[in-house]
């Protein structure tokens, strides 16, 4: 992350930050949509979860680079797969930055949730459903540095060049602390439970259900 | 290993004893009373003698700063009051509700309860500019600057009428009846019938430092000579002349007067080194009454049944005394030289020393509009270093009980309490020993060599660089920022981000955002935060 309040990096004008929402929307939807087993059920899981983690983390924006996302992706990808943890990372980012604030760093922040979530489908997070706790704290712990050397590139514009890169880097280094111990936090405390919420059960066929046989019967 | 939890136990204790609990105006001397708005207190603190700072106005408002405005450099004192003229209307025009700042640079402001000026205009300056403090009336106000007495429309500041006086230090007028009366250095007194060009005067016995107090009828003065002090009381004429003064009425008093305070029609109350002195005037002289002996140099405060009074000392307290009786009123707040007297603030007292160290007390139903000023406290050391304490505690004991894992998922939420705490302190130090281009290819070759060894600021903006050094010298990057844009006249936004105050704007441009550097190194922590040496360049470039 940019230590220096303030600097946003370049700002798109109506016309590009409309391609810009486009793509990264169309994007997140056509992953969707090209994931035959994705259920209406459990996309209607997903999107509430993506709502609720854009809502926490605008409600933590006060908080220096503490945010929940960073575990969310991590955890989607590990559950859902890279697909849908890439579109949920997607999403997430385009909805919080509604509120806090849209421009090319939401291109940038996208692409860093969204390699989390690829490296949590990888990483063997889970072990017969259950959350590898040790295991994926400290990939949360690790991947927040890697994600603001990405997240800080996004400053780079005509006025900022690659020569102020390394200042930019460092000045950020206690910023990107701040966030891999915030997701410290959230993995140990809620990691178990998001595991739970984003681990959907498909029921194919209720009447498969024992003691309902003899309830639809009677209808 | 219980040796070593012992060890830790200490290490994580000793910050807890640093706690700070003093808050501090920021900026030079607090020389005069904040002022006790509904909702706000607002405070002014002068430059120092020295230079180091700049004078600046302080609005607080919930026990957090809402605004603050910095004066233009100056070397002088501040000793006009702030004061408050109630939203009105006159002949020349109407006005909102408004704080009046004379400032010693000469420059008188008006400025509305936000911060933002309202109008502003400026006198002359000889050494000094302005150091009395404005008076209301209900058309205009009056405000006696280094050589005269003027009268100003609150509307908009524009001149109504002047006449020339002598050379004056901190000598309010006393309006009477359209007539105004003031004191100089000179030893005259003068009288001015509001709108005549001239005023007229008369040989006083020494240096007039207050506005005339009404006694019985005539003008009580307490002027300064190189003796000690004088007290004379000057009979008005029926057209509202001074007279010379009363022979029976001659007092000899100590060195360094304080500002009088009238209490009732035929008595008053006089200040200096060696005490207050309560005065009731006769026909045959004055009968006077010592009613403490501490020494005062300021201003006299009367307000709800008490006296009020700052003692001027290197361990003075404050003076607060029954004006009925006398009795005096045990108030500990901090100690040291000051003039400001306190201030009746809620159910309790504001006190501040010339050091700027501020402090409610005895406000037990809590109703100052500061605040309980413990919210301004700096409480952080305190309270990262108990989180530090429980994070080891109950980390300790949850991993000894279900080992490593549980002990980090108890200790965690504590240390990532401390370590936002602390996040400011950190980025600042590490940005100081970061990646920086090379110190002498921040210095600018078109900067004047005088500008060499101090403090310089420097804005980038599309136009150009505007840039200002031999500023008096700021404690932090926000301070000599705005100072520069005071000195410059840019206009600047600043807004409140989660890291403090911060530029948004210059000039109206903002750009893709300002980020700042200190000595060619990026800021890391936010400007209110970023300490400045006597020394420094401090760049604001667009992002």
């Amino acid at each position: 992350m940019v230590g220096a309040v303030g600097t946003h990096g370049p700002l798109l004008g109506p016309g590009a930050s409309l391609m810009l929402d486009v793509l990264l929307l169309g994007g997140a939807l056509v992953l969707l949509l090209s994931d035959r087993r994705l259920t209406f059920p459990s996309g209607t899981v997903l999107l509430s979860l993506v709502a609720a983690t854009a809502a926490a983390r605008v409600a933590m924006a006060d908080l220096p680079n503490v945010q929940p996302v960073s575990v969310m992706v991590l955890l989607a990808g590990a559950t859902m797969g890279a697909r849908r943890g890439v579109a949920f990372a997607v999403l997430v980012t385009m909805l919080s930055n509604t509120v806090l604030g849209d421009g090319l760093w939401t291109l940038f922040q996208a692409v860093g949730w969204s390699l989390m979530a690829v490296a949590g489908s990888k990483l063997d997070l889970l072990e017969d459903g259950v959350l590898r706790l040790g295991r994926a704290t400290a990939l949360a712990c690790v991947l927040a540095l890697p994600f603001g050397v990405l997240t800080t590139l996004s400053v780079l514009g005509p006025n900022v060049g690659l020569d102020a890169l390394p200042a930019l880097l460092w000045s950020g280094l206690p910023f990107d602390a701040a966030h891999a111990l915030g997701n410290v936090v959230v993995m140990l405390w809620a990691g178990p439970s998001i595991v739970r919420w984003m681990t959907f059960r498909e029921i194919a066929d209720p009447m498969a259900i024992t003691g309902l046989e003899a309830d639809a019967s009677l209808v | 290993m219980n040796r070593l939890a012992v060890l830790l136990l200490v290490l994580v204790l000793l910050p807890s004893a640093s706690a700070s609990v003093s808050v501090e105006v920021p900026g030079g001397y607090v020389s005069t009373a904040p002022l006790v708005l509904d909702d706000m207190v607002v405070v002014r603190s002068s430059a120092t003698f020295d230079g180091r700072s700049s004078p600046s106005v302080v609005a607080y408002n919930g026990g957090v700063e809402s605004w603050r405005v910095v004066g233009p450099p100056t070397v002088q004192p501040d000793m006009a009051d702030l004061v408050h003229a109630p939203a009105g209307g006159a002949a020349c025009g109407t006005w909102p509700d408004a704080l009046l700042v004379a400032w010693s640079s000469g420059r008188l402001d008006a400025l509305r309860l936000d911060g933002t000026t309202l109008w502003s205009v400026d006198t002359e300056v000889d050494g000094w500019g302005l150091t009395a403090t404005p008076v209301l009336t209900p058309s205009f106000l009056v405000q006696v600057t280094r050589h005269g007495i003027e009268h100003r429309c609150l509307a908009d500041g524009s001149l109504l009428a002047r006449a020339e006086i002598g050379a004056g230090w901190r000598n309010p007028a006393t309006v009477l009846n359209g007539t105004s009366y003031v004191g100089d250095e000179e030893g005259r007194l003068w009288t001015w019938h509001g709108g005549e060009e001239q005023a007229t005067s008369i040989p006083i016995s020494g240096r007039l430092r207050h506005a005339p107090v009404l006694v019985s009828g005539g003008l009580l003065l307490h002027t300064q000579d190189d003796a000690g002090s004088v007290v004379a009381w000057h009979p008005l004429t029926s057209n509202g002349t001074p007279s010379n003064a009363s022979p029976a009425h001659h007092l000899l008093g100590g060195s360094a007067p304080g500002m009088p305070l009238g209490l009732g029609q035929d008595s008053a109350l006089i200040a200096d080194s060696t005490g207050l002195l309560h005065m009731t005037w006769g026909p045959e002289g004055w009968r006077t009454e010592e009613v403490d002996s501490r020494s005062v140099n300021g201003p006299l405060r009367a307000e709800q049944g008490l006296v009020l009074a700052s003692e001027n000392g290197p361990t003075g307290g404050f003076v607060v005394l029954d004006v009925d009786g006398w009795r005096a009123h045990d108030v500990d707040g901090p100690r040291g030289f000051g003039t400001a007297p306190p201030v009746v603030c809620g159910s309790g007292l504001l006190l501040v020393k010339d050091d700027g160290r501020m402090l409610v007390v005895n406000d037990h139903r809590s109703t100052c509009p500061l605040g309980s000023l413990t919210s301004q406290v700096d409480r952080s050391p305190a309270v990262w270093s108990l989180s530090l304490l429980v994070a080891y505690l109950v980390g300790a004991v949850a991993w000894k009980r279900r080992g490593a894992l549980h002990g980090a998922k108890w200790a965690s939420p504590f240390l990532l309490v401390a370590f936002v705490l602390v996040l400011p302190q950190i980025g600042m130090w590490w940005a100081t020993i970061g990646p920086a281009a090379d110190p002498e290819d921040v210095w600018d070759p078109s900067w004047p060599a005088s500008w060499e060894g101090g403090q310089v600021v420097a804005f980038e903006l599309p136009s150009g660089q505007v840039a200002i050094g031999g500023l008096s010298e700021a404690e932090t990057v926000l301070d000599a920022t705005l100072a520069a844009a005071a000195a410059t006249g840019l206009t600047l936004t600043v807004e409140q981000h989660a890291l403090g105050p911060w530029v948004t704007a210059v000039e109206g441009v903002e750009g893709q955002g300002w980020v700042v550097e200190v000595d060619g190194r990026l800021l890391g922590v936010g400007a209110a935060q970023g300490a400045l040496g006597p020394e420094a360049i401090v760049v604001w470039r667009l992002a």
